[in-house]
């Protein structure tokens, strides 16, 4: 632990340069921090192993802080994790408390990521521990839960997010097979041999299909006319009064950094999900005098949204670092730096290279901390950064989405993939198939392939290896109630409705 | 999305076949085709379903479209986009990068409504000039530059 911290303090300069512009993307509505970190792909596999991923964590961390920006002045959430931010924060701003708001924002963000920081650190180490006992069959179960996770919260059923995913897994088969040296489904193109180009359809799919929906919608500047002015002069003193207004809450932030920090550690569930949770539980905790004041500038409302928000990040590096499994677009682009690296993201990352990962976990609880300073600084401009006009805006990040996809092997063709999966995921998008389930399943694909063909061989051919041990027992069953758990308590609350004629 | 899903299955499956792969490889493949034949007639029937109610019930939306309205959407631009991009990465490597850029920039703010000269020339030759610092300066990228290479040498 101590090594990390050692090697975070030796490239610290960082820190701040990250959480700089994850705030700054943030700020700006329909960059998200898996896109911008999809985008940087280029600069972070030039980067040493440490730095890159120490960028990559504050950039997502300082996104989801940086979102609260615009959705406080501007009713614009900058990334779907800032959504809930609006519907007491933009209120406020409308009251003239705009700077309380952002104070307010930045204070519960502070905390909420020294909250999911520090807990990522004292647990991920021994999750760890628990993860070394895993073996071939217990990954596979895992990889198969962390789709079904993503899957399950497909806004449209949960068939479309597993096909989703399982396409993922079947075009994850290109290329060499991992056992035999076979290869498949390369069309006979000499540049697939090797692998289907990851950083390619991971830029396709997260970043190129984002600028594709915004050329279509043309929303030439998501805001045109916005009196921001009306809100007040953006005062040190409301910022201070915001800031007191967190800490003279502390079972809001507890609660709601709890909750982002469990529902982060769950594969697909994100920022998104964990703000409307502890929005919601914020609001079943309050008084019946102060439940009349959610979504009208409810102090508590904004706390629960921001530290929720917040603590997300400790919890999805949780499932990355000890399983290797990422939980959502930004985790995934993080698992692709650190294999091209050559860090083995799992339970093994703590016992070869434990000084890297500590080094990341102690970034992120850095960051937090620049989040506060940074925060307060750029509360005055950042939210600006939504009148950029988009038109400018997507030639620009084409050219960068072309050229992040062509750095990685040098190959034309991979620009070639990369259009082919940006078109892909534009189509996707607009028929409500869940992207990041397909970019998991081919990012998983081959440790899927290598461990599954290594139980079957394990077994002798035969499938009663998937169920021999205890531990895939209790995987499989976990696997089940996550497949049939929510139809399940859906459908008895309906028969208990009929049955007492509720 | 079903129909793609489908056609890379069989495109594999019956490659691997074929071409007489091991039955091990061929067990794996098995294995993830089985789940995306049932999740793709799921996704047929629930797609049927939804647009059969919507059709009972005089709604308007059929299943799976996206029937957002409360934005103007251009599909010229999208397509716009995805055409000069294949144009772009067809001929790069004659090209060469300066010049592919250049072109594909221009025509796509044209493309999406920007109307003034001077702001189109600062954005291009800011984009240009920054991708060249970052991507040759520093990271030494091998990016295609043929045509650059050619006229520099007849200069």
């Amino acid at each position: 632990m101590l090594e990390g911290f050692q090697l975070m303090l030796a490239n610290s300069w960082i820190v701040p340069v990250g959480v700089v512009i994850g705030i700054l993307v943030g700020a700006m509505p329909g960059l998200t921090s898996s896109g911008t970190l999809s985008l940087l792909l280029p600069i972070l596999l030039v980067l040493p192993s440490e730095i890159a991923l120490m960028l990559g964590v504050c950039i997502y961390a300082g996104a989801e802080m940086g979102n609260s920006f615009p959705s406080v002045m501007l009713n614009i959430p900058g990334t779907p994790g800032g959504a809930v931010t609006c519907l007491d924060g933009y209120p406020m701003m409308l009251k003239g408390e705009a700077a309380r708001a952002l104070g307010i924002c930045i204070m519960a963000s502070t905390i909420g990521g020294l909250v999911g920081s520090i807990a990522a650190i004292a647990l991920t180490p021994n999750i760890a521990k628990i993860a070394l006992h895993f073996g071939p069959v217990e990954i596979c179960i895992v990889v198969l839960f962390g789709l079904t996770t993503i899957a399950r919260l497909s806004s449209d059923g949960m068939a479309r997010g597993l096909l989703a995913g399982f396409f993922g897994l079947l075009l994850a088969t290109t290329g060499t097979d991992p056992t035999y040296g076979q290869q498949r489904g390369t069309f006979n193109i000499v540049y697939l041999f090797d692998q289907l180009p990851v950083v390619a359809a991971l830029i396709g799919l997260l970043g190129f299909s984002e600028v594709l929906m915004h050329a279509e919608k043309h929303v030439a500047r998501l805001v045109e006319s916005v009196d921001v002015h009306a809100a007040g002069p953006m005062a040190w003193r409301g910022i201070r009064q915001g800031f007191r207004d967190v800490l003279h809450k502390p079972s809001e932030w507890i609660r709601a950094s709890l909750i982002g920090l469990g529902i982060g550690a769950m594969p697909g569930a994100g920022a998104s999900v964990a703000t409307f949770v502890a929005y919601q539980q914020s609001h079943a905790f309050a008084s019946p005098e102060r439940k009349q004041e959610f979504g009208k500038g409810a102090h508590e409302g904004l706390i629960a949204a921001d530290a929720s928000n917040n603590a997300v990040v400790g919890g999805a590096l949780v499932p990355l670092l000890t399983l290797g499994i990422p939980g959502s677009g930004s985790m995934a682009v993080l698992l692709v730096v650190m294999s091209y690296h050559g860090l083995a993201a799992g339970p093994t990352l703590f016992t070869f290279n434990a000084d890297t990962a500590y080094a990341i976990l102690w970034s992120l609880f850095f960051a937090s901390g620049f989040v506060l300073a940074i925060g307060t600084i750029l509360a005055w401009f950042a939210w600006r950064i939504a009148m950029v006009n988009l038109s400018y805006m997507v030639p620009v990040i084409s050219v960068f989405c072309l050229l992040g996809a062509f750095t990685r092997n040098g190959y034309v063709f991979d620009m070639g993939v990369m259009l082919a999966f940006g078109v892909l995921g534009y189509i996707m998008k607009k028929y409500r198939y869940p992207v990041v389930a397909m970019l998991l399943g081919i990012v998983l694909g081959p440790l899927f392939e290598e461990n599954f063909m290594r139980s079957w061989r394990m077994g002798f051919g035969e499938f009663d290896v998937f169920w021999e041990s205890q531990t895939a027992l209790y995987l499989w069953g976990l696997f089940a109630l996550t497949l049939v758990g929510p139809s399940l308590v859906r459908c008895s609350r309906r028969v208990y409705a009929r049955i007492t004629g509720r | 999305m079903p129909a793609l899903a489908i056609t890379y299955a069989s495109y594999a499956w019956w490659e691997q076949r074929d071409g007489l792969y091991r039955a091990d490889t061929l067990l794996y493949m098995r294995v993830l085709m089985v789940p995306v034949v049932v999740l793709v007639m799921a996704v047929v029937v629930q797609s049927l379903y939804t647009a059969w109610r919507a059709t009972r019930e005089g709604g308007a939306e059929p299943g799976g479209n996206n029937t957002d309205t409360t934005e103007s959407r251009h599909y010229f631009r999208p397509a716009l986009l995805i055409c000069s991009t294949g144009i772009l990465v067809y001929t790069i490597n004659w090209l060469g990068y300066l010049i592919s850029f250049t072109l594909f920039i221009l025509v796509m703010l044209i493309g999406m409504g920007v109307r003034s000269i001077p702001r189109i020339v600062i954005i291009t030759a800011g984009t240009v000039l920054m991708l060249h610092v970052v991507f040759i300066e520093i990271l030494d990228q091998p990016l295609p530059r043929v045509l650059l290479s050619v006229l520099m040498k007849l200069s």
